[in-house]
């Protein structure tokens, strides 16, 4: 098993090391690094933003998640699904005609401040390493279980191989890696899906089969499992519309096409291809799980529980309708799953570090496409070495909850600071840094102030804030502030609405 | 933003209000939702329908978007012809 699973290991690292090579050979400047000079087709980036978006942690997390609470699991998806749906809408055309290479650009195309891009670009730096944080500990987690290694040397592992991938390959690396992977992931979900609907024998087979091993007195299938609350239901919700609408790393990929016919194109791509994925990890791959892993005695540890963990669940099950030799691909899909969602994190933070902070804070000394690039390239050394250090650290946090972190910053930072300075054309330069600083304030000191932080991490009795997910208090006021503050400040407030 | 826009963030959040509020708790949603049609559970059936719902709603958004940038592009480029 093990010699197989390694074998795929070396094959997927070399396969990705080819394509890094090659893209750094095609690499010429600043625009190739941040953004591919603008040569995908809207198809390939719509591979690359459906990648995005199916990382580890969505496909893994999301089956292992449906092992505790059910069918409300739905709700992690179908929101993200209607945050696409509605940048489909309001927000890709906009933002491809005023941006160039990273979100900053956008802001600064409008309000024409250096200090409103600084802003944006902390705010990019923050969300894409709570969420590259994330992808390393369930990456660690993954390779140490399935190939054998120490979780510090499987997180040193991955964090030197994005730094190759990004630091020579830039964004062309990154897209193609990311394209690659998805294409193999939504094959191999294919694959499992079929395979289990033929073990099972239809369906309606599946779901009798699934509710036999739960020992819970309420059924896995029936709605309110989760039992949030109506507050953190709704700000869960908006969380995954508003912060997917504004997640940085996929929002970069739309300045790596060409035009804004081929932007919409490739998240309508994106969409149809996580929606189909996603709708068949719900629909089958989940609830088989539930049939054929949870409970079976082969995968369980000492204490009964999966073994590996619940992140573990669609390995296993890979193994159990595949062999091992299924096993060792899925295993395969999974590690590139992590390389290309870090890759593309990478490229997010790297790139508003040179181009967003150190370019707007070297007042009247502009750097050269050399300079620029160099910036780049130490900064995904720093970001790999940060993102390593900080896994370690938090190597035994909730996967979800670190993602959802992520969500509910972007939700409170760069939706606001974005819808403003598209549609607002009262939004002055000291209101869009109001916004960005309140909500990125407000948002991080309510999440460490949340039960998942307050209490299960720093071992308080009682939480201060009620509520994991801060979104609903913390957007409305990042959009108060940009309100009250270019009230009172003056500044260009030409033309957001001709957009 | 225009009319439009608005109408689809509304219609957008009216497709997800009844899903966020029947996950709320315990006892949110109906009763029949705990039936089985088919041997597959209605709350399996309903979160597919949610689903093709919006994905639908995707597809038909992004058509009337690319009808209007190709509706945009020509006209710049009727603009730029002009003497």
């Amino acid at each position: 098993m093990m010699s197989a699973s390694i074998g795929y290991f070396f094959v997927t690292i070399a396969i990705t090391l080819a394509i890094t090579f090659w893209a750094a050979r095609r690499n010429t400047g600043r625009a190739s690094f941040y953004a591919a000079e603008g040569r995908i087709t809207g198809t390939q980036n719509g591979f690359a933003i459906a990648g995005d978006y199916m990382s580890a942690g969505t496909i893994l997390g999301i089956v292992g998640l449906y092992t505790l609470i059910g069918v409300d699991v739905s709700l992690y998806f179908i929101a993200p699904l209607g945050g696409l749906c509605l940048g489909l809408a309001i927000l890709v055309g906009p933002l491809r005609r005023m941006g160039k290479y990273t979100l900053g650009d956008v802001v600064q195309s409008r309000l024409k401040e250096p200090r409103t891009r600084v802003v944006l670009g902390a705010c990019t730096i923050t969300i894409s390493l709570i969420n590259l944080v994330a992808q390393m500990v369930g990456a660690g987690g993954l390779i140490s279980i399935v190939f054998g290694l120490e979780f510090n040397l499987a997180v040193i592992t991955v964090g030197t191989l994005m730094t190759f991938y990004v630091a020579f390959g830039g964004m062309l690396a990154a897209t193609w890696v990311q394209i690659i992977k998805a294409g193999l992931l939504v094959g191999a979900v294919i694959l499992l899906s079929l395979l289990c609907i033929i073990k099972a024998g239809g369906l309606g087979a599946l779901y009798t089969l699934a509710e036999t091993p739960q020992a819970s007195d309420r059924s896995l299938f029936e709605f309110g499992a989760i039992n949030h609350g109506l507050f953190s239901s709704i700000s869960l919700a908006v969380a995954s519309v508003a912060g997917m609408m504004s997640m940085p790393h996929l929002l970069i990929r739309f300045f790596t096409v060409p035009d804004e016919t081929q932007a919409k194109r490739s998240l309508l791509v994106g969409t149809l291809l996580i929606g189909g994925t996603m709708g068949l990890v719900f629909l089958v791959v989940s609830p088989a799980g539930l049939a054929f892993v949870t409970g079976n005695a082969a995968y369980q540890d000492a204490s009964g529980g999966v073994s590996g963990g619940s992140n573990m669940i669609s390995l296993h099950l890979a193994r159990e309708l595949g062999g091992e030799f299924f096993f060792g691909v899925m295993s395969a899909v999974a590690f590139s799953t992590i390389l290309a969602v870090v890759a593309g994190l990478t490229v997010a933070i790297s790139s508003a570090t040179s181009h967003d902070i150190f370019a707007a804070l070297r007042k009247g000394a502009p750097m050269s496409e050399r300079q620029e690039v160099g910036i780049f390239r130490l900064a995904a050394v720093f970001t790999s070495a940060a993102a390593v250090g900080l896994a370690v650290v938090f190597q035994h946090e909730n996967l979800t909850f670190l993602i959802v972190m992520g969500l509910n910053v972007a939700a409170c930072t760069t939706f606001p600071l974005l819808m403003l300075a598209i549609y607002w054309r009262g939004l002055t330069p000291a209101g869009a840094v109001a916004a960005g600083v309140v909500g990125l304030v407000s948002s991080v000191g309510l999440i460490v102030l949340s039960p998942a932080f307050w209490v299960k991490v720093l071992g308080n009795p009682e939480a201060v804030f009620p509520s994991d997910y801060p979104a609903l208090v913390c957007m409305p006021l990042a959009f108060a502030a940009a309100w009250l503050v270019s009230r009172f400040s003056t500044g260009p407030q030409e033309a957001a609405a001709s957009y | 933003m225009k009319p439009v826009d608005i109408f689809r963030i509304v219609l957008v959040l009216a497709i997800l209000a009844p899903l966020v509020i029947i996950q709320s708790g315990p006892g949110v949603a109906p009763q029949w939702m705990n039936q089985r049609l088919g041997g597959i559970p209605v709350t399996v059936v309903a979160t597919t329908l949610w689903f093709i719902v919006m994905m639908s709603l995707t597809g038909i958004i992004a058509r009337q978007q690319t009808m209007a940038s190709r509706k945009d592009m020509a006209s710049r480029k009727d603009a730029g012809n002009q003497p």
